[in-house]
């Protein structure tokens, strides 16, 4: 033992045996160092240091150099990360070092000339049995409340152990120390000194300083401090605060660049994630999410039958189980994902027991929701909705009243048409809005359970969400339970596994639209207030339940069910081997993502669209991901030089099994597609999902605790590209400067200024085989005489010179840090390049395949923009106060298209991409207004001579009539407005008083314009379309046109869509069309929105009231989420659109340890 | 424990080292054509694309439409381009031609395909006995097909797309893509060339001999898939279409030759034959053949699948009947007038044809000569001008014409009624025969051809075969006296109008292309070179020949 250690010393040049002693027994080290201890006197090194807020470790470093001596210390004994300021010149050993430390008492004892070993004062025994005494204890916060996974350590020796749930502790340590030291991540060090009592209590304080936070970056961790990458940090206990069913819905607002916007309000629907925006145009663009080093799948795989919201596959997490969230914003921080790290990378670090603490912890949370609106707020009465009918027939020139067997005519299915009179319509006023909707329960419940033990620990976890959609029998229900389990079976190697186990089952409700379908939200804009809802002569109890305008039925599960179960593990296991080569580590991690989707849709056969027929159908798919990877961590410090490098190999081998079964006219107890008369559909198919093996390196230098290079390589493969170019190598570089580390950089205020900047580039993986191989298929096609099975279908060819879409990232950022850490944040630029983006391009049809498209690497875009974040501890006295704040800004434009889209454009339905506009730039028609002697809507001409030549669309000044054709004909680009926002964020207050603690986020977003589509369904045509469809909106009574002269919102009331004008304006008997002019600005409306996201009162009891119940740690809180609005967007919802609002939430919730 | 360890790394390293072939798809894709069967399915896929999709009587509308043979009722506007059609609009972009565009070359690409697969595997791609039947009667005869669609395919496009071929002339004007080659990468795609008009014809020539020489003198159930027996070319369809090819591009002994060898197959081996002139079209079972037919469309008519009731579908616009008219679509209760008609056969075409009196001077009977001609009488129907109110059982349907749509329709006209005319119709069967190539027209041809070559009593024979199976009772009509090109050619209109192949008729013998009934629109004269129509905007777009 003695030589191993001697050789080992002699090994390190000037690098202190840090880690190595810690984990060597003290005594021995002792033992080894007292026969070679020789006098200090003798010593006459001088020593000159002149440093400002450096660390210990780095003015020893400092020492080292100007001595040639190398120190020996347990860590334990000295805070070698504390910073001190030292001016000292030409002083002795030992007055530098005693400086150094503070004036702390500690002995110095030189051995071979050339190491000094620095040990406390007071000898330490050379005995193997050292004089122990037992200290036990209780850590709380500031609250009160117990805090578990505390580290209590004895100061100067390495026992430590971990505070359970109940905050308590036990620890021996030697007589000879008196001073024991509490850690925690958040919370300010404590150092206690022990007296004659054996019993320490403490209570901890937030830290105000996360700079020394650990946060888990790809395949390692950093010190936030010495990060130079962009990431955001959403802790487990900020995403809890918001109580929804989906994890990432939670994260809305909470990191800068992160961009969450909730396109439903269904429970665990998926909300749209970017990160630093839209980068690229035909593949996905969702950030890589990656569950404890495991990639997972983050769509929906649920039958979607007749227009059923899906609900996300994230949405089965349990939020609870959350440790903490990074979410990797630049190159920096994401090349080492390489092929998937162009969309951000979201890597979330679940719970898991850290040794020492044992106990279980209970939550409930519960709520209610609805609507923020009722039917009376948006539509019109019958009674209104009669009269406007009855004054548009009139301007349209009909006489009498319109009758409602017209309409029923139209609208109805041929074999089943109600009949009633037109007093009798008039008479009846339903709220189909009340039919629909219903104010919806939800209730969670949650334990987690810790044990540990000597050399590991277990954490176990449950929980069970209920929730009721705010559209009826729009059920969401989730079981997940969670095993994680870590231990050291053999020295220096521990293992682990964690295991989540997750069921989730929705019912989900039709929202198909039009005449004849499912019924639903969407369809609500077509249930006119005089449709009748029951109906209890009916068989079905509803009246015409398949029109489609029948709200209640559409959801009553005795008529419709759509049902999915989803089974998903989440699991890994790793093994971790800390070699006897100081500072090398080597980890391998086995992951699976395994989820199966059952999922069933039936149609009564009182409600088929297809009249008395049934219709079932069945869906089944089986998702498996598997992970691997392993990598080996080397960290070594070499005098000013400190390397932390990380190398590895990665493989991830997905695969889909889908069968899908439908059929028709089924008659039995139990109707899911059994013994269908006919079998429409029946298929299984195994699709190759996406293979990749990729290397990596990482490795970030840190010279003079201030200098930081980093550079990381990621090789990757995938199975989709030919062998010619399967592999592509992604790189970043990035640097830091910490400022405030400099010796002229004097100020007392600023404790952190860095400089960071990255360059690099990440790919894109959302390619597979179709793109690059020549697609084969059998299509159902016949000729000939006794048909053969099917026919060849060759094409679309695919594209073997495909390559990566590569991602370039451009970051520049400022971290800070003033007053004592009191405010910290960060600033960044960014500019990202898109290149060789994948489009889908079109090939000349004489190339002869079935679809004449092929995949390119054509494209290029830029995303651009700034992130700023502030974190402040306002007050932090009696009422503790702090606040974050971020906002991000985003810009794009698309700067290279195909050749054949380099004019004029890819012009869609309603937006257009083009070169030199963002993305999904709306492309409409410009309405002006109505005009005020006709009461016509009219919108500007284009110049086609311009558009044709110059590809610009701009107005000949002219004005013409906004009908159908029109509209369609003179669209212009509307520069600069699209549905992404151009900058969103969030602001969190959070403030605590004694017992209490107040939680307020808001969040919000603009730049943005959407269209508001139930204005087009009513009133928002060219025409007002008074001819019997569409629900019409409260907006419209009293801002229509009537007379000349008149200055109208909306256009004059006509029937039928028609006015008497042709294209040109001219008078037309026959008049034109303006029946759809979706197509037209008159529905584009800015979006701009600030949410109160959420609100939280909480209230912690007493120790002494918890202890009195035999509990710890007794929460409780009232709540309210998406309570308030504000917006100038008079659609239903600024952030969901023209889908199902998000509800408005009242909650509440309990919460104690046992 | 440090062997535990090492143990545990190189577990690690051959964990990672062991992903041999780890992007192999373990369910890679199978090619499609590994038997005949399958190969089949390629030509399955050909034939659709080509006769239903690509022609889908598109082709048929569009020449009679220009041709001059064809009269526009006033005041009739259905969703084709009638105008660009009738008057010969040829620069303007024609929506109806995007569709021959698209799917002959989509038959093209296939039959590139199976050629390739042919000419890489040394003619045997799928292993098999060299001197069997399946691969002699099936598999040779599948490489035949396919070299007779290309074949079929390119001269369908190079008869819209492309100007006229130019007798003993310079034919080197390019029009269309050509390439006998499958692109496989984008490279490939962009260096497709336009093909000179002399190479595509050189191509279709070849191919067509090809195709004579390999497929079968007709179907055998013994040896051959089912799937042969009906609507698919034989060596004669081969033959009977280069024939054809070889008559427009000016190559009449060459042109002869193949005719004579379909024709003696008729008369010889008595294997085609001419009938009445309605069998061709009236058969009620898809599997009853006129043997009149060379090659068929075959509009398939029983089972179940989704594609099963594929028919011309734009023969409703030149024809009298609907498409769901039965009973052969004659007497009341069954002739079901198409409303989307807008093409007659012109008064120019009649007074040719000797048809009607006097239509230049508004005397529009019918001449006895046409009353007396089975022809007229089977696949023509006269009806007086419009008149209102009449319903399909009132007898003046059968007499006036009453389609609302056609209410501006004051003079009388001959429809063209030679489709639908099979039995019951609905949307999953239209009972009809839609003959591509059949024996008349051969004869038709060369009866021009031997007068053209001095023959004049092969001639007059072969046009007397045309009239007298119309006219049995007043057989041999024609003389060496009387037969020039004027009878010849008016023995085709009666014969051949409205089938599609009137202009090619003209072109192979170098007449003037009639305005026929138009007033804005002159004679066309050899060697026709303007006319061609624009190639389609979705092809002009993305390919950088153009």
């Amino acid at each position: 033992m003695y030589k191993k250690i001697t050789a080992f010393i002699c090994r390190r040049k000037r690098l202190y045996s840090l880690k190595f002693l810690m984990k060597m027994n003290l005594v021995m080290m002792a033992l080894t160092v007292l026969s070679l201890q020789i006098a200090i006197a003798a010593n006459a090194q001088r020593v000159t240091i002149d440093v400002k807020k450096a660390t210990v470790r780095d003015v020893l470093l400092k020492i080292s150099k100007q001595t040639g001596y190398d120190f020996i210390y347990d860590p334990g004994l000295i805070r070698e990360n504390s910073r001190i300021t030292m001016n000292v010149d030409q002083v002795s050993l030992e007055e530098a070092l005693t400086t150094c430390f503070g004036g702390k008492s500690l002995d110095l004892m030189y051995k071979d000339d050339r190491m000094v070993v620095i040990k406390a004062r007071k000898q330490l025994s050379t005995s193997a049995t050292i004089q122990q005494r037992e200290i036990t204890g209780r850590v709380t916060n500031e609250q009160g409340q117990p805090l578990s996974g505390v580290t209590v350590r004895a100061k100067g020796s390495a026992e430590a152990v971990v505070t359970d749930d109940e905050g308590s502790y036990r620890i021996l340590i030697p007589q000879a120390i008196n001073v024991i030291v509490f850690t925690i991540v958040g919370f300010e060090l404590q150092e206690l000194t022990i007296g004659t009592s054996n019993v320490i209590n403490t209570v901890m304080e937030e830290s105000v300083s996360d700079l020394e936070e650990v946060v888990v970056v790809g395949y390692g961790t950093m010190k936030r401090r010495d990060i130079i990458g962009s990431v955001a940090t959403v802790t487990g206990a900020d995403i809890n605060k918001v109580p929804v069913a989906n994890l990432s819905q939670s994260m809305q607002g909470m990191a800068s660049g992160l961009f969450i916007s909730n396109s439903s309000g269904h429970p665990g629907s998926s909300p749209d994630i970017l990160i630093r925006g839209l980068n690229s145009i035909n593949l996905g663009t969702s950030p890589l999410w990656v569950i404890d080093g495991v990639p997972i799948y983050t769509g929906s795989s649920q039958l979607e039958a007749n227009g059923v919201k899906p609900v996300s596959a994230i949405s089965m997490i349990n939020p609870a189980d959350i440790e903490s969230i990074e979410v990797l914003k630049d190159a920096a921080a994401t090349a080492v994902y390489g092929s998937r790290g162009s969309g951000g990378v979201i890597l979330v670090t679940t719970k898991s027991n850290k040794g020492g603490a044992s106990g279980v912890s209970v939550n409930y949370d519960g709520g209610v929701s609805a609507l923020p609106f009722k039917q009376e707020d948006i539509w019109v009465d019958s009674k209104t909705w009669w009269e406007l009918h009855d004054e548009a027939y009139a301007n349209s020139g009909f006489s009498g009243q319109v009758d409602p067997n017209t309409i029923i005519q139209v609208q109805f299915l041929d074999v089943n048409k109600p009949s009633m009179t037109r007093e009798e319509a008039s008479a009846i006023n339903s709220d189909h809005l009340g039919a629909l909707t219903q104010t919806a329960k939800f209730n969670q419940f949650g334990l987690t359970a810790n044990k540990g033990f000597e050399t590991g620990g277990v954490l176990f976890s449950l929980n069970y969400r209920n929730e009721e959609g705010i559209l009826r029998n729009n059920d969401f229900e989730r079981l997940t339970g969670r095993f994680n389990f870590n231990f050291s079976p053999i020295e220096q190697v521990s293992m682990g596994i964690n295991m989540n186990l997750q069921y989730l089952k929705n019912k989900g409700v039709p929202q198909s639209h039009g005449k004849g379908a499912a019924g639903g939200w969407s369809n609500l804009i077509t249930m006119l207030p005089w449709y009748l809802i029951e109906d209890e002569t009916s068989q079905s109890g509803y009246w015409f339940p398949n029109s489609g305008y029948n709200a209640m039925a559409s959801s009553d599960p005795a008529l419709v069910r759509n049902e999915s179960d989803m089974y998903r593990t989440i699991s890994n296991a790793f093994v971790e081997w800390n070699t006897p080569v100081d500072g090398l580590r080597v980890r391998g991690e086995v992951g699976v993502d395994l989820m199966l989707t059952n999922s069933s849709s039936w149609t009564s056969i009182l409600m088929s669209t297809t009249p008395y027929q049934s219709e079932a159908a069945e869906l089944a798919i089986t998702k498996r991901t598997v992970n691997l990877n392993g990598y080996a961590t080397y960290e070594r410090d070499l005098g000013n030089h400190h390397i932390h490098t990380t190398v590895g190999a990665e493989a991830i081998k997905g695969h889909d099994y889908v069968r899908r079964a439908e059929g028709t006219q089924i008659y039995s107890n139990y109707p899911e597609l059994i013994n269908p008369m006919n079998r429409t559909v029946a298929s299984g198919r195994s699709n190759y999902a996406p293979a990749i093996l990729g290397v990596f390196g990482r490795v970030n230098y840190k010279y003079n605790d201030r200098y930081i290079l980093n550079f990381s390589i990621r090789q990757d493969g995938h199975g989709a590209f030919s062998e010619e170019n399967r592999w592509a190598t992604f790189t970043a570089v990035g640097a830091g400067w910490l400022l405030s580390e400099e010796s002229f950089f004097d100020s007392q205020d600023i404790d952190l200024l860095k400089i960071r900047g990255s360059y690099g580039q990440t790919g894109n993986t959302n390619v597979n085989q179709t793109m690059t191989q020549m697609n084969w298929d059998l299509t159902r096609d016949q000729y000939g005489g006794d048909f053969l099975p099917g026919s060849t279908s060759l094409g679309p060819m695919g594209n073997r010179g495909l390559r990566w879409e590569t991602t370039s990232n451009m970051d520049v950022g400022l971290d800070f840090g003033l007053f004592n850490s009191r405010i910290s944040g960060s600033v960044a630029y960014y500019r990202q390049r898109m290149t060789n983006l994948i489009l889908k391009g079109n090939v000349p049809w004489s190339t002869g395949f079935g679809i004449n498209e092929l995949w390119e690497n054509v494209g290029d875009m830029e995303n651009w923009g700034w992130e700023f974040s502030v974190s402040s501890v306002n007050v932090a006295k009696a009422v503790r106060w702090s606040t974050d704040f971020n906002i991000s800004l985003n810009e794009n434009k698309v700067t290279g298209l195909n050749e054949f889209e380099k004019g004029k454009g890819y012009e869609g339905t309603q937006t257009i991409r083009k070169e030199g506009e963002r993305l999904n730039t709306w492309y409409l028609s410009n309405f002006v207004h109505v005009d005020p002697q006709t009461g016509i809507p009219m919108i500007e001409q284009r110049d086609e001579e311009k558009w044709n030549n110059d590809y610009m669309t701009v107005s000949t000044g002219r004005l013409i009539p906004m009908n159908e054709s029109n509209t369609n004909a003179n669209k212009m680009i509307q520069s600069g407005k699209s549905d992404l926002p151009t900058f969103y964020g969030g602001l969190t207050n959070t403030i605590r008083y004694k017992a209490f603690d107040l939680n307020i986020l808001l969040t919000f977003a603009g730049g943005h314009y959407l269209l508001n589509l139930p204005n087009e369904n009513t009133n928002g045509q060219g025409s007002y379309r008074t001819n019997g469809i569409s629900a019409i909106t409260t907006d419209l009574v009293g801002n229509y046109w009537k007379n000349p002269g008149d200055i109208a919102k909306y256009p004059k009331l006509v029937y039928d869509d028609k006015y008497p004008v042709d294209n040109d304006g001219n008078p037309s008997e026959a008049g034109t069309n303006f029946s759809r002019n979706i197509n037209s600005t008159f529905l584009l409306e800015k979006a701009d929105y600030i949410k109160l996201r959420n609100l939280q009162l909480g209230y912690t009891f007493p120790a002494s009231v918890a202890n009195r119940m035999k509990l710890q740690n007794v929460r409780m809180y009232v709540g309210g989420i998406n309570l308030l609005t504000l917006t100038g967007y008079s659609g239903y919802d600024p952030e969901t659109g023209n889908q199902l609002p998000l509800p408005r939430t009242v909650n509440f919730g309990l919460s104690f340890n046992l | 424990m440090k062997m535990k360890k090492i143990i545990l790394l190189i577990a690690l390293t051959v964990f990672f080292s062991s992903c041999k072939d780890y992007f192999d798809n373990p369910r890679p894709q199978e090619i499609q054509w590994v038997n005949t069967t399958t190969f089949d399915q390629g030509l399955t896929s050909a034939y659709f694309n080509l006769f239903y999709k690509c022609l889908n009587g598109r082709t048929t509308f569009m020449e009679f439409a220009s041709s001059g043979t064809s009269q526009l009722l006033p005041e009739t506007s259905t969703g084709v381009p009638w105008n660009e059609a009738y008057n010969r609009l040829f620069n303007q972009n024609v929506s109806l031609n995007n569709d021959v565009w698209q799917y002959a070359y989509k038959t093209i690409t296939t039959c590139n395909a199976a050629i390739a697969l042919d000419e890489s595997a040394n003619a045997n791609p799928f292993n098999l006995e060299m001197n069997s039947a399946d691969y002699e009667d099936n598999y040779l005869r599948q490489i035949g097909e396919y070299h007779f669609l290309r074949a079929y395919a390119f001269y369908t496009l190079v008869r819209i797309f492309a100007a006229p071929y130019v007798h003993n002339g310079d034919n080197s004007q390019q029009y269309i893509p050509f390439t006998t080659q499958v692109p496989e990468t984008k490279e490939d795609i962009y260096s497709i060339p336009l093909g000179t008009n002399a190479e595509l014809y050189e191509q279709i020539v070849s191919d067509l001999r090809r195709a004579k020489a390999m497929l079968p003198e007709a179907f055998n159930a013994s040896t051959m898939l089912p799937n042969y027996a009906i609507g698919r070319a034989n060596q004669y369809a081969a033959a009977a279409l280069l024939a054809k090819v070889l008559f427009v591009m000016g190559d009449y002994t060459a042109a002869e030759q193949e005719l004579d060898f379909v024709i003696q197959a008729a008369e010889n081996d008595a294997r085609y034959a001419l009938e009445e002139p309605i069998e061709a079209f009236n058969k009620l079972d898809r599997n009853v053949i006129s043997r009149e037919a060379i090659l068929e469309f075959h509009s398939g008519i029983e089972g179940n699948y989704p594609y099963q009731g594929e028919y011309m579908y734009y023969a409703m616009i030149f024809s009298l009947n609907f498409r769901d008219a039965t009973g052969g679509g004659r007497g009341l209760g069954n002739m079901v007038k198409s409303g989307w008609n807008q093409f007659t056969v012109s008064y120019w075409a009649l007074d040719k044809m000797g048809w009607m009196t006097d239509p230049a001077n508004d005397d529009y009977t019918l001449t006895a000569a046409a009353e007396n001609d089975l022809r007229c009488k089977q696949l023509y129907y006269y009806l007086l001008g419009y008149k209102a109110g009449i319903t399909d059982s009132d007898p003046d349907y059968l007499i006036y014409e009453s389609v609302l749509a056609h209410k501006a329709v004051h003079t009388p006209q001959l429809y063209i009624d030679k489709y639908f005319r099979g039995g019951q119709g609905n949307e999953l069967s239209r009972f009809t025969k839609f003959p591509l190539i059949r024996l008349g027209d051969l004869y038709l041809i060369r009866a021009w051809v031997r007068w053209n070559g001095g023959n004049t009593e092969g001639a007059v024979t072969d046009l007397n075969k045309i009239w007298n199976r119309a006219n049995p009772t007043n057989p041999d009509y024609y003389t060496a006296s009387t037969i020039n090109h004027d009878v010849i050619f008016a023995e085709y209109l009666k014969e051949m109008a409205g089938e599609g192949w009137t202009l090619d008729f003209m072109m192979a013998t170098q007449m003037d292309i009639p305005a026929g009934d138009r007033r804005n629109v002159a004679a066309v004269q050899p060697p026709y070179a303007n006319w061609h129509w624009a190639i389609p905007v979705s092809e002009t777009d993305l390919n950088p020949n153009y």
